[in-house]
């Protein structure tokens, strides 16, 4: 009976002990990994942004009527794109508007010629694999999903 | 004979006791000072241990942050590929109540930490960061609520500021967690 005790106690000390250990080492993680989560949500949009605007230049300079499509992997959080671009400036900003009720962050990604997003729907930057028609037209370049 | 046994059994059962704490007792000792040191230099403290943060938005790259109780300093670098001005100030509708500015607000406790507005309303301060380029801003009057800055520990903290580029204002929402220095 002694023995059966000791065992048992022994048993919770041992499993307590690595309980104790591993819980803050579990909280540590969860934290860090959805920080990080947001973050690389961030940098794929930048990155797909990037892509988007040096592909839409290509297509610009050779004119009418180049297309060329791009394969991207959309991540969830982009709930509005838009093109702008000040009085008096020929450049314009392709804009990304990434987050939810709490947190939102605009991605800007400059762009040196016109762009038309007059066709791209909002099932086209939902998250998911998609695929981003750009194509020169007279008015610069037009962007489209590809269904 | 009974009684003389039941004696020895006993004696035995003290003396283990008494040579187990004489033996281990010192380890006891030596062992929750140590203890006690580790707590007392926060090696235990959970957050403490998570890495530093500084995260801005793409294109604008937090290269180093520092925050004490009643000011903060933070470098950024523009990588967004035109030149950008930050936005350290500025009245809306002329009101210096209105007016936008940097603020680091304290996650915890609240606290805010934001730049002060010049005496001369309808002037709009910025921070020219051409492409390319980093700069330091220095927020140096950080009000009257710095309390809930505890220094010596890490702390979480949103940073908030515009920023305008070709003419258009966007805001950022940046994220920091980093040691609050003494």
């Amino acid at each position: 009976m002694k023995t059966k005790s000791q065992v048992a106690l022994e048993y919770l000390m041992v499993v307590g002990l690595a309980f104790v250990i591993i819980m803050p080492m579990v909280y540590m993680f969860y934290s860090y990994t959805v920080s990080t989560q947001e973050e690389v949500g961030m940098a794929k949009i930048h990155k797909i942004g990037v892509d988007i605007v040096n592909a839409a230049e290509g297509v610009y300079y050779l004119g009418e009527p180049s297309r060329s499509t791009l394969n991207v992997n959309m991540p969830a959080g982009i709930y509005e794109v838009e093109v702008l671009g000040g009085t008096g400036y020929e450049k314009q900003l392709l804009v990304f508007k990434f987050g939810d009720a709490g947190f939102n962050q605009p991605i800007v990604i400059p762009s040196k010629i016109p762009l038309n997003i007059d066709d791209l729907k909002p099932e086209d930057i939902s998250a998911g694999r998609k695929v981003i028609v750009i194509e020169a037209a007279t008015d610069g370049v037009r962007l489209k999903g590809q269904s | 004979m009974v009684k003389r046994g039941m004696s020895r059994k006993l004696y035995s059962k003290s003396q283990y006791a008494m040579e187990l704490l004489m033996t281990y007792g010192w380890a006891l000792i030596l062992i929750s000072g140590v203890l006690g040191a580790l707590f007392y230099f926060n090696i235990f403290s959970v957050a403490d241990m998570k890495p530093d943060v500084c995260r801005l938005s793409p294109g604008l790259v937090c290269e180093e942050v520092v925050v004490h109780p009643g000011n903060f300093s933070i470098r950024i670098t523009n990588t967004i590929g035109e030149d950008i001005d930050i936005i350290t100030g500025r009245y809306v509708l002329g009101l210096p109540s209105g007016g936008k500015k940097i603020k680091l607000v304290n996650r915890q406790t609240g606290d805010i930490c934001e730049s002060s507005l010049g005496l001369h309303p309808g002037n709009k301060f910025v921070v020219n960061i051409p492409n390319g380029a980093s700069k330091i801003i220095n927020i140096t009057s950080c009000g009257m609520a710095w309390e809930g800055f505890t220094s010596g520990h890490k702390q979480e903290f949103n940073l908030n500021f515009e920023y305008e580029i070709m003419g258009v204002i966007f805001d950022v929402q940046g994220k920091i967690f980093t040691y609050v220095a003494k």
